[in-house]
């Protein structure tokens, strides 16, 4: 019957007490880590299931992807072999008109090529050339590709002056492979004794651009 | 006397208390000190003593409701021979002590009424709630047991946790390796690998072979341009247009087979569908589905990109330079919207001059070497177009006078010096007026008037004018220097319009075949013969090269000869 001891305050109570609490934070902890290790297994149980499922169908998928692999190989092969001589006829003319390199003295050649053979048929109608500047390489704005300054100081008649004009305007075409020119300014000067005559004398100062292909640096 | 009584109301209480248990003793002698009817009155002792003895007996009661009253009952025992003789209830209170039971009777029932009073006074509360003190040690029992089994569960699930991770990581990490056999992770990254490499492998095949085509394409339209030009610039009336054209069509046909077998290759997905652990398109939910796809396709077009990157630097080493270059060319036609855009274009429906401007549109997003020319073909300011359209218009206005080898004779423009500027657009055209009639300046006027009429120029200016007269031989001399501007045919002005420009064409537009004979310079210009009804006029006004000399040696078509001397 010792009643009094059991009651508030006394040790028994105080244990029972933390007892009890003790019990309510490990249940709440348990809730918690229950839950948590439920999300987690169900989460990875799903990557687990997605990821196999991938495997599954990736491996179809791979067997697919080696067949056309093989297809467009073949393709590219046959590719290849269809095109070989037009690519090589259009890098043999690529060469001579977008050349690799600015070349100035390939062109230097090729307009003396074009005066000798304008003056060889035109013998009483000749066109001078008395100086071919060549300037420093530029890049293009677009940097693309290069620019190589021409300037040339010229005596022509007028039909010389105009067939120079064709001859520019013609160059870049592959069939012919003139190196790529374009007349950038022309300041040209007519004989004032003569003019109005199909054989009066020009003399003109004209500015090109030779075009070659962007060197890689 | 006082103390007298004092000393004996305290012996009398002293051996009051002194009964066989304390407890009782106290709850025997508080109904006797609160009833007045009690034998306390009838002695010799005085109120006074009664009084006191009273007071100390209620202390006494009152200090038996808590516990430490308890300790008046083991006050020091008094004999009970000291105790009075006169005091009956003392007499007999000690009887009873004594073993005597002769007033049992009486004490009980003096003890059940204080009991009823006691009962009557209570508090209002009630009693004291009694405790089961089994209560508390069945309690505690059963709370360490819910705290064993709460313990347990905690420990099994967090042992649960563990293992699960633990099988997770074995089975979803590719690096985990420990048991020699690949487990799903390292299997589906391993997938992942290989479908990205093959796939990279697939549209690097496809690539290559549709910027092959694409070489081709470019490659059979320098020929069709070319053809075109040759066909444009023949009249109507010559027979060998019909022939150009059927040569234009063939061509046109050449070209169109390699562009779509690029377009089918170019409209192939490069994406291969990957599983990511984390979605490559951040906020998808966020995206409408195609934006979403953009999105994939963008981050698919990078990949492929990086890929190649390393690929053609690999290939550096080779030193295999049109190797590299066309890797590089290559490089540039991935994820080149403008281009693949273009690409989807059916081109068998195109008339030709649409064909032609298309061909001009695709070489400005097509990064090689034919694209790079066209584009630089395209843009060539043609002079002698322009030098023939400056004669034609002097020749109109200067009738029978112009380039007549009779300045000096007849008088007339005479042009002393031409400064083409490309760069600027700018054209400087300086020479000398001669007239016998002194109207050098309206002969001027008309030649700026008639050059801002004209389609190819612009912005025509000269503002000062000046002329000299020496004898009548040799009439008015002048000297002049017109400014003007080239101007595209998006230029137009109303000053334009002003003039005929039936037969001019643009300056940026095709110009005249150098065997064409031209105009005849005093006769209104008519336009141009219509093309055939399959050949609509071009959307997009193209400034082409002339069409190729095919004899140098040809003349070239001088300006304008006067038909009549003056």
């Amino acid at each position: 019957m010792d009643a009094l001891p059991q009651e508030l305050g006394s040790p028994a109570f105080i244990r029972q007490h933390y007892i009890s609490r003790s019990v309510k934070l490990y249940a709440i902890l348990l809730v918690f880590v229950a839950l948590g290790v439920a999300y987690y297994g169900i989460e990875k149980y799903l990557e687990y299931s997605d990821k196999n499922t991938v495997v599954a169908q990736s491996d179809a998928f791979v067997s697919q992807l080696e067949k056309d692999n093989k297809k467009e190989a073949d393709a590219y092969t046959a590719a290849q072999a269809l095109y070989k001589d037009t690519d090589a006829s259009m890098n043999k003319e690529l060469a001579s008109v977008f050349p690799l390199e600015e070349d100035y003295t390939s062109l230097t050649k090729e307009f003396d090529d074009y005066f000798f053979s304008y003056n060889k048929k035109k013998g009483n109608d000749p066109v001078v050339v008395t100086d071919i500047q060549y300037g420093s390489p530029t890049s293009d704005a677009s940097a693309k590709y290069d620019i190589l300054p021409i300037s040339m100081n010229i005596t022509a008649s007028e039909n010389g002056f105009y067939d120079f004009l064709r001859f520019v305007q013609s160059s870049g075409t592959l069939s012919k492979k003139l190196r790529l020119l374009d007349l950038k300014s022309i300041q040209l000067n007519f004989n004032s004794d003569d003019t109005g005559s199909a054989k009066s004398t020009i003399q003109f100062r004209a500015n090109l651009s030779a075009y070659f292909q962007k060197t890689k640096k | 006397m006082d103390k007298i009584f004092d000393f004996i109301s305290e012996e009398r209480l002293f051996h009051f208390l002194a009964g066989p248990t304390s407890a009782a003793g106290i709850e025997i002698i508080t109904p006797h000190l609160t009833d007045s009817k009690a034998p306390l009155g009838e002695g010799s002792m005085g109120t006074t003593a009664m009084s006191k003895s009273a007071t100390t007996a209620t202390s006494a009661t009152a200090a038996a409701t808590k516990p430490v009253a308890a300790t008046a009952t083991t006050s020091t025992s008094v004999p009970a021979s000291t105790a009075s003789s006169d005091d009956p209830f003392l007499k007999n209170l000690f009887a009873a002590n004594k073993g005597e039971k002769g007033n049992d009777l009486m004490f009980q029932s003096l003890i059940k009424s204080e009991e009823e009073n006691v009962e009557k006074k209570k508090s209002i509360l009630g009693e004291l709630p009694k405790i089961d003190t089994s209560l508390f040690i069945d309690r505690e029992y059963h709370l360490k047991r819910q705290l064993s089994g709460v313990k347990i569960a905690l420990a099994c699930f967090v042992t649960l946790g563990f293992f699960l991770f633990l099988y997770f990581y074995a089975q979803l990490d590719p690096n985990f390796n420990l048991f020699g056999s690949d487990n799903v992770g390292k299997r589906l990254s391993t997938t992942n690998d290989q479908l990205r490499s093959m796939q990279t492998q697939v549209n690097f095949y496809r690539y290559r072979i549709a910027k092959k085509d694409l070489d081709q394409f470019f490659y059979q339209a320098n020929e069709y341009l070319q053809k075109y030009d040759a066909w444009k610039s023949t009249p109507a009336d010559n027979p060998q247009k019909s022939e150009l054209l059927s040569d234009l069509d063939t061509a046109k046909t050449d070209l169109t087979k390699p562009f779509d077998d690029a377009r089918e290759k170019l409209s192939k997905s490069i994406i291969v569908p990957l599983y990511h652990e984390v979605d490559p398109v951040a906020n998808r939910e966020t995206l409408d589905p195609a934006a979403a796809a953009e999105e994939e396709k963008k981050l698919a077009t990078q990949e492929f990109q990086d890929s190649l990157k390393q690929y053609i630097d690999t290939q550096k080493t080779g030193a295999n330079p049109d190797e590299v270059r066309d890797l590089n060319e290559m490089k540039m036609i991935v994820g080149n919207n403008a281009l693949l855009a273009l690409t989807s274009t059916d081109l068998s429906k195109m008339s030709h001059a649409d064909l032609r401007a298309f061909i001009l549109q695709m070489s400005n997003h097509y990064n090689q070497r034919l694209a790079f020319i066209f584009h630089i073909k395209d843009h060539r300011i043609p002079w002698y177009s322009i030098i023939t359209e400056i004669y034609d218009k002097t020749t109109s206005i200067d009738k029978g006078r112009f380039k007549t080898k009779l300045y000096k004779d007849v008088g007339g423009i005479q042009y002393t010096g031409f400064d083409f500027n490309g760069d600027t657009g700018r054209i400087t055209i300086s020479g000398n007026v001669k007239d016998f009639d002194g109207v050098n300046f309206t002969i001027v006027a008309d030649l700026i008037d008639i050059l801002e009429g004209s389609s190819k120029f612009k912005d025509v200016e000269m503002r000062t004018f000046s002329k000299s007269f020496t004898s009548d031989k040799d009439g008015f001399e002048g000297n002049f220097k017109i400014d003007l501007s080239l101007q595209k045919e998006d230029d137009r002005d109303s000053r334009d319009t002003a003039v005929n420009l039936g037969s001019l064409s643009n300056v940026f537009s095709a110009p005249k075949a150098p065997d064409v004979t031209p105009d005849v310079p005093d006769v209104p210009a008519t336009p141009a013969t219509p093309e055939p009804a399959t050949e609509p006029a071009p959307a997009v006004t193209p400034s082409p090269e002339p069409a190729a000399p095919t004899d140098t040696s040809t003349p070239a078509p001088a300006p304008t000869e006067p038909s009549t001397t003056p």
